[in-house]
């Protein structure tokens, strides 16, 4: 029994971390649907076709990606170096 | 045993966090990927983000235990910084898929283009973006160790070094 109990331990361990985690989540995503309400139809954004509008591109592509590892290298040397932001 | 079994947490950890990096910078880059892959990635980006906090429990714990007593000013925003982010993402993640044009209808939920939903998803990418960059900036050190570690020397590691 306490050989089964043992090895069963870890999993219970890792669901138990799982179940906190869900419902830290279901907090957050209960807490935005009580703010904004759920989606209805008459705040409708309408664009001819979302899909479209993000049709992947190289040098679109390539040039948002660089941007943004930019940015948040940016944003992270930054505040290390500038900011002191550091354990 | 034990050493091994932590060795090889640690290691999991490293590409763990070295993948979640990866996946967030392709999500900020709907160009590159496409919407299609940029929802389906959001959804996929829930399971590495469970692990990296599941790896990170004892921290998660122990911070939580010790956040009211903690003496270090710099652990403590530490710790509220990590809330913060974990908010965001999940928010990310939950407002995305609100507004979702092609995973959630693939699988018969029907969404609508919500314009508040949408806000809250355009808004909040920015201050992720910051957060992120502050994360990293906070753990750099154990990080920069870790990817040197484990991707640069890579299988040269031996199984006693500390």
């Amino acid at each position: 029994m306490n050989e089964i109990g043992a090895a069963v331990r870890p999993f219970v361990q890792i669901i138990s971390r799982i179940a906190w985690i869900t419902l830290s989540a279901s907090v957050i995503t209960g807490a935005a649907f009580l703010w904004l309400g759920p989606p209805a139809a008459a705040r409708e954004y309408h664009v001819k076709s979302e899909i479209g509008r993000f049709v992947p591109t190289a040098g679109h592509g390539l040039l948002q990606f660089g941007g943004e590892t930019f940015l948040l290298v940016l944003v992270a040397y930054a505040a290390r170096r500038w900011l002191r932001i550091r354990l | 045993m034990i050493r091994s079994s932590s060795r090889f947490r640690r290691a999991a950890a490293i590409y763990i966090d070295v993948a979640l990096l990866l996946v967030l910078l392709l999500l900020f880059s709907p160009r590159l990927t496409g919407l299609p892959l940029h929802e389906w990635l959001g959804i996929a980006l829930g399971l590495p983000l469970l692990v990296h906090l599941v790896l990170s429990w004892s921290w998660i714990h122990a911070a939580t235990a010790r956040f009211a007593t903690q003496p270090s000013g710099r652990a403590r925003a530490n710790y509220v910084l990590n809330w913060l982010l974990f908010i965001l993402v999940v928010i990310e993640v939950v407002s995305g898929s609100v507004i979702s044009n092609v995973a959630l209808p693939a699988i018969g939920v029907s969404t609508i283009n919500d314009r508040a939903w949408r806000a809250l998803h355009n808004q909040t990418l920015n201050f992720t973006l910051l957060l992120i960059g502050i994360h990293v900036a906070m753990n750099w050190k154990s990080f920069a160790a870790d990817v040197h570690r484990y991707f640069w020397r890579g299988s040269n590691v031996r199984a006693d070094d500390p």
